[in-house]
Order: structure tokens, then C-alpha cells, then sequence
């Protein structure tokens, strides 16, 4: 393997691959970042197996070739050299590389590309394309909800399913959900579902720009994989039945409001600074013509009302205050529909005038004095 | 390694291979039987098979990538877990969890080997206890254990147990000649002296200065123990007491040694004994004690390496056997 490239060029690639590289992995080889030469092009790739980056840049080529550089001393070389042209060059069957810059050189001890896990070859997988800048919102918006509790391991993915023209992200914490559609413009034919770990959709989030160029999603039996031009993620995906979601989705409900949803989050962000050490939950009133945030402990006690239009039967509700601004977080809408089914049964945020979102949530009982 | 490769075990090697061959593994194992005996060598090597991409008759291929990433710790769907400190906690079987439940990287399983399983503290191995109710498909666990009644019942109900046995000396001195380069007459006593373990034996011999070197160590902190004050026991015992694994080949060679001296008051000749190129000084060190105090101190060192092997506090534990010791006379 023998290569000239720039080091602007070297460091976007490693800086995008070293996040799923693991300094102290078990496995020799994943400490390690894999260099592999095609064409005119580099292939860098970093992995802890859960999540595998690939990043590829241009190059001038001599000879294609590969090889695994260890994280600890490539990442912390490229990032001290001087911005001139750099050159690899490693003996076939040697498994160091020698790095010259201007007059200088530098050799590093690495390890055999074909120790490096191999991810299965992209082949019959359902494929879509969706804009990145879309993707990234859409996983802002489900990703809140993601559980993090490690003995109940489909809670801690969001489902990814694809049906007819339909694609939909869904997570879920049990105490609230999140549920995102996006209309394709391609029809897929084999409907598909897979459940994605939340960290790695996490770093898909980081990597996709903010740009309406396209990323496509192939999901494999085994992994997930989303690719952009010059970047390919790959996740393995969480094994085991995603809960049956829908049937927790209330369809009917006895008090409805739609409410500005900047007043409601200030209102609930200052209203849960008064709220009890350790339980904060956050009262809404709903009553003709207006929405009541309060809270009344030891502290204090505090009130503001909103005006918006309420439907309904009145009712008083309490809700963890964090959850209740993380989800208002999450709706993207200057207007907010909440939909209520009772004081003690799941209440239903939406975007107003936008059916593509919903966020679930389950009050909290109201504190005992 | 390959299955086919491996010394002894002839009917263990012949039941895995089979079940790789028909592909039907059990989804977890446990390999029980002495420590050094080779049961985690046996696990890798039969990880390596479940894990070949071109088995041959139930054999791993040893040449295919994954064969290769098997032999250099590199394959990213064989985790090995061994205990952090002196236990396997929770967190660490909860990690195990985490990868059970994705899918696997590389092909279509995913291979955990357990080394010392029965060091989980309690927690763990509940939770790991529901693993083996419901392991996903193609998840093969195999836990390892020398001290198999350490473990719950009930994990030992849900797994298939293989109990290695003890290797013939002919076949301890066939695996110590492939592994280590020790000289002729140390592989011939070490085959002996390893109790049918031929992981022992490599042991001994890959220390400092080989067996030899090691024995005369010893031997120096055995001989006239019995008479030494409770300062120089102490002082003894701070030389082996520093490192568990220390310890414990101490303790080995001791056995060994004390056992020799019984079995040469006994009988008085030199065919039975471990370190028979020692007869005239065991010979003379044996009529230092009686029968009944030999047996003594035996029982004493088989109760120490047990309680080391439970994780007793090690410094304590030989303290404690080397104070015992030096009343022994
Ligand atoms: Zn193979």
C-alpha cells in the first residue's frame, strides 16, 4: 500500500471513524483504525462491532494495499504533523507502515487487514433514500424516548420500519413514545422492520449533515447500514419482538387543547424549579379557555396561566416535568396539540396541523402532602 | 488450535464435533474438570469450529479468516469473559446480555466462553441465570469452571456438562513438548507431577529458571519449616504471598513435596515419587516427621489452596499455613 494525501484530508476521515474506535477493546485489532487503498480512493474504518464508521476520502495512489493502525498513535501522529503532502507506505506482508513528510519519516507497527471483522457485503437488504437533514430531525425527535435500562434490550433501540411508501421511527421508554413518519417518494415492496440500538442511531444523528442530499438506509438481516457518499455506518441491530405499540396509542379523548408550545415549556421549566427534591411533577389545570401550570410544595408555590382552546371536560393532570419538556423539545411545532384520556391514563402531544408526529406520555401521580 | 489437534479428551472431542457437524450445539455448555486440565483450550478450539466459515467434519478449517481472527483474539463474535479482580460482576454479565441480544457481527453465531464462571458474585449469575432460559438462536455459551459446585444449581441444570478428566503423564508430556521448550528430564518429572494437567505443567515450566529453578525455591521455604520461629514463618511466607498465582504453585510444589515425604516414609523407596532425582534428601527430610503430622500438613495445604481458589484473601491464607506449619514440628 502506497499513498499521498493531504492531512486536512486524513484527519476529517479519522475524526469521523474514531468515535466508534475503542482504545481498550479486547480485540487487538479494534484498537486499531483500518487503511485500505481502491483506486484512488481511502477507506478508513473504525469499529467496536455495535458500531462500524467508514469514511472515504481521495488520495493519489501508487499501490492499493491495507493495513490496521493502531488508534493511540495514528489519530495523535496526523493531528501533530505539518500541513504538507503526507505519504504511506507499507511493504506487502509487512504489517508497518513508514509515513514521510517533506524530509522526515516516521514508522508505525499496525496489524494484519485480515484480522479486521468483516461486515457482511450489502445484498438483498430493503434500501430508501431519504434527504439528511430529514433524518437527522427525525432522530431528534424519536431519540429522547430511547430507554436506557440494559435489561430490557428492545427498549434501548428504536424501531425502523418500512411499508408501502411509509417510514417510521418508534422508541419507546414504556412511560412515554415517540413516533415519527416520513412519506417516500419510492414504494418498497417488502415490508421491513428492525430494531437499531439507540447509541449507534445516536452517532448517525452526529455524522449526517444538515444538508438535503440523500442518505440511504439498507437494512440486512444482521445490521443496519446508512450511506452517504463519502460515509457508510453500519449498526448491528437488537434481536427479539418490538412491543406491540400501536394498541398503546389512545384514539379517543375526553379533553383536548391547543396551546402555544413556548409558553408551556417555560412554564413548565420555571414551575419545576419549585417542584419536590426527587418528584418533580408539574400540575396542569385544564379548564375553559386555559391551561394552568402549577406547583405548591414547601417551597412555595407558583401559577401561570395559558390561554389556548380547550375541549372537553376540565381536568387536572400531573406530569414529570422533565419528560414534559423533553418531549415539547422533540415536537419542532410553534403549536401544540395535547390530547388528554383522563388524570391517570396517557396523554398525547402533537404538532398542530402535523400528523406525522406523535409523542406519548403517562402522567405521574399527583405528590401526596 | 482445532478439536482434531488436542490431546485427550477423546469423547469430549468427539461429542462437540459431532454437534458441529450435525449443527445442533447445545446453547450452553459447561465445561468442568481440574484447573489446568484444558477446558478453556478445548473451548476456544470448539468456538473456532462453531465459528469456521468452512468446517471440516466438525472441525474448525484453521485456515479460513475466521480461523485466523479465532487464533489471534480477533474475532469479533467470540467474547471470552474472565473475573474482574477477584469476581465476574454484574456489570460484566450485563454487558454479556447486551451482546446476546444484538445480532451477530461477522456470520450466524455468537460464541461466550466463561472462564472461572464460579466466581460470579450472586447477582451475576441470576442475571445471567435468565440468559439460559431464552438464549437467542445461535448464541453458544459455555462456562468454564474447576470448582463446579461453586455454581447454582440451577445454572448447571440448564447447561450440558462435559467433565474433563485428568490426562494420562504420556499425554502431559505430548502437549509439553509442543508448547514449551523445556528440557527432556524436567518434561518427564512435570508430566508426572501435573496431576493429568498438562496447563499446570506448562505453567511450572514457563517460570523463572523452569521447574527446576522453581522447585529449589521452594524447597528452600519448605525445608526446616517445621522448626523456624512464627517471625521467620512469616518471613517465608511473605515471598509467596504477594500474588495469588504465586501462591498457588507454591502450594502445588508443596503438596507434591509433603506428599513425597509420606510416600517415602511409607515405603521407603524412591519408584513412587514425584521428584525422584531427590530421594536421599526426601529420604532424610522424612524422618523429621511422623505420619500423622505429615497428613496434618497435607490437609492443611489442600484446605489453603482451596480457600485461595474461593478467594481468600491471600496474604491471610498463607500466613496462616506457613504460622500452621512451623508448629507442625
Ligand atoms: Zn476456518
Amino acid at each position: 500500500m502506497k499513498f499521498n494525501a493531504s492531512k486536512p484530508a486524513l484527519m476529517h476521515a479519522i475524526n469521523a471513524v474514531q468515535k466508534a474506535v475503542s482504545p481498550r477493546s479486547p480485540l487487538p485489532v479494534l484498537t486499531g483504525i483500518l487503511f485500505e487503498v481502491t483506486g484512488n480512493r481511502l477507506y478508513l474504518t473504525g469499529s467496536d462491532t455495535e458500531l462500524t464508521i467508514q469514511c472515504n476520502i481521495e488520495v493519489e495512489t501508487e499501490t492499493e494495499g491495507a493495513i490496521v493502525l493502531p488508534i493511540r498513535y495514528i489519530s495523535d501522529l496526523v493531528r501533530s504533523l505539518p500541513d504538507i503532502p503526507i505519504q504511506f507506505n507499507s511493504i506487502p506482508g509487512s504489517t508497518s507502515v513508514i509515513i514521510t513528510y517533506g524530509t522526515s519519516q516516521v514508522s508505525i507497527h499496525g496489524y494484519e487487514p485480515e484480522q479486521y471483522p468483516r461486515l457482511p457485503s450489502i445484498n438483498r437488504g430493503t434500501g430508501i433514500q431519504v434527504p439528511q437533514d430529514e433524518l437527522k430531525e427525525m432522530l431528534r425527535q424519536v431519540l429522547f424516548a430511547v430507554s436506557n435500562d440494559e435489561t430490557r434490550p428492545v427498549f434501548t433501540g428504536v424501531l425502523m420500519q418500512v411499508d408501502g411508501k411509509q417510514f417510521r421511527l418508534v422508541a419507546t421508554d414504556t412511560y412515554r413514545l415517540a413516533m415519527k413518519n416520513y412519506q417516500l417518494e419510492e414504494e418498497i415492496e417488502q415490508p421491513v422492520r428492525a430494531i437499531i440500538p439507540g447509541k449507534t442511531l445516536g452517532e448517525v444523528a452526529r455524522l449526517t449533515g444538515n444538508t438535503e442530499e440523500k442518505i440511504s438506509i439498507i437494512l440486512e438481516e444482521n445490521h443496519a447500514f446508512f450511506s452517504t457518499a463519502d460515509l457508510k455506518i453500519a449498526s448491528r441491530l437488537i434481536a427479539g419482538q418490538y412491543p406491540p405499540y400501536e394498541q398503546v396509542i389512545p384514539r379517543e379523548f375526553v379533553t383536548r387543547t391547543r396551546v402555544t408550545t413556548r409558553e408551556i415549556m417555560d412554564a413548565t421549566e420555571r414551575a419545576s424549579l419549585l417542584a419536590r427534591d426527587g418528584y418533580p411533577v408539574v400540575k396542569f389545570t385544564l379548564q375553559e379557555n386555559s391551561c394552568v401550570v402549577s406547583v405548591q410544595t414547601q417551597a412555595g408555590w407558583i401559577r401561570e396561566e395559558i390561554s389556548g382552546l380547550v375541549e372537553g371536560e376540565p381536568l387536572e393532570i400531573w406530569f414529570n416535568a422533565r419528560y414534559m419538556s423533553e418531549s415539547l423539545r422533540a415536537l419542532n411545532s410553534d403549536e401544540l396539540c395535547l390530547e388528554l384520556t383522563g388524570p391517570l391514563s396517557a396523554a398525547v402531544l402533537r404538532p398542530a396541523g402535523d400528523d406525522s408526529y406523535l409523542s406519548l406520555l403517562l402522567p405521574a401521580k399527583p405528590p401526596k402532602d | 488450535m482445532k478439536l482434531a489437534d488436542l490431546t485427550g479428551h477423546e469423547e469430549i472431542i468427539r461429542a462437540l464435533r459431532r454437534a458441529v457437524e450435525q449443527n445442533r450445539a447445545s446453547h450452553a455448555y459447561l465445561f468442568a474438570g481440574p484447573e489446568g486440565v484444558g477446558k478453556t483450550t478445548t473451548a476456544l478450539a470448539f468456538g473456532a469450529a462453531l465459528l469456521c466459515r468452512n468446517p471440516e467434519q466438525g472441525d474448525a478449517c484453521g485456515r479460513c479468516r475466521d480461523c485466523r481472527q479465532v487464533a489471534a483474539r480477533n474475532h469479533p463474535d467470540l467474547h471470552r469473559l474472565v473475573p474482574e479482580g477477584a469476581s465476574i460482576k454484574i456489570g460484566q454479565v450485563r454487558e454479556v446480555l447486551r451482546l446476546i441480544t444484538l445480532s451477530p457481527f461477522q456470520g450466524q453465531r455468537q460464541v461466550f466462553v466463561v472462564e472461572q464462571s464460579d466466581l460470579m458474585t450472586q447477582e451475576a449469575a441470576n442475571c445471567l441465570l435468565k440468559t439460559l432460559e431464552e438464549p437467542p438462536a445461535g448464541t453458544v455459551l459455555i462456562l468454564i469452571s474447576d470448582r463446579p459446585h461453586a455454581l447454582l444449581p440451577t445454572i448447571i441444570s440448564r447447561c450440558q456438562v462435559l467433565t474433563f478428566q485428568p490426562l494420562l503423564p504420556e499425554q502431559v508430556s505430548v502437549i509439553l513438548k509442543r508448547v514449551t521448550d523445556a528440557p527432556d528430564e524436567e518434561v518427564e518429572l512435570l508430566s508426572r507431577l501435573s496431576g493429568g494437567c498438562p496447563g499446570r505443567a506448562v505453567r511450572l515450566a514457563g517460570t523463572e529458571g523452569g521447574y527446576f529453578g522453581l522447585r529449589q525455591r521452594m524447597l528452600e521455604l519448605a525445608a526446616g519449616l517445621n522448626r523456624a520461629s512464627l517471625a521467620e514463618a512469616l518471613q517465608r511466607a511473605a515471598a509467596v504471598a504477594g500474588d495469588k498465582e504465586d501462591a498457588l504453585t507454591c502450594l502445588e510444589l508443596f503438596l507434591l513435596w509433603y506428599r513425597d515425604l509420606l510416600v517415602c516414609k511409607e515405603t521407603g523407596t524412591p519408584e513412587l515419587l514425584f521428584n525422584r532425582d531427590l530421594f536421599p534428601l526426601i529420604d532424610r527430610e522424612a524422618r523429621i516427621y511422623s505420619r500423622g503430622q505429615l497428613l496434618r500438613v497435607i490437609k492443611e495445604i489442600e484446605k489453603t489452596r482451596d480457600s485461595l481458589l474461593a478467594n481468600v484473601n491471600t496474604r491471610l491464607a498463607m500466613e496462616m499455613l506457613f504460622m500452621r506449619l512451623a508448629g507442625a514440628g
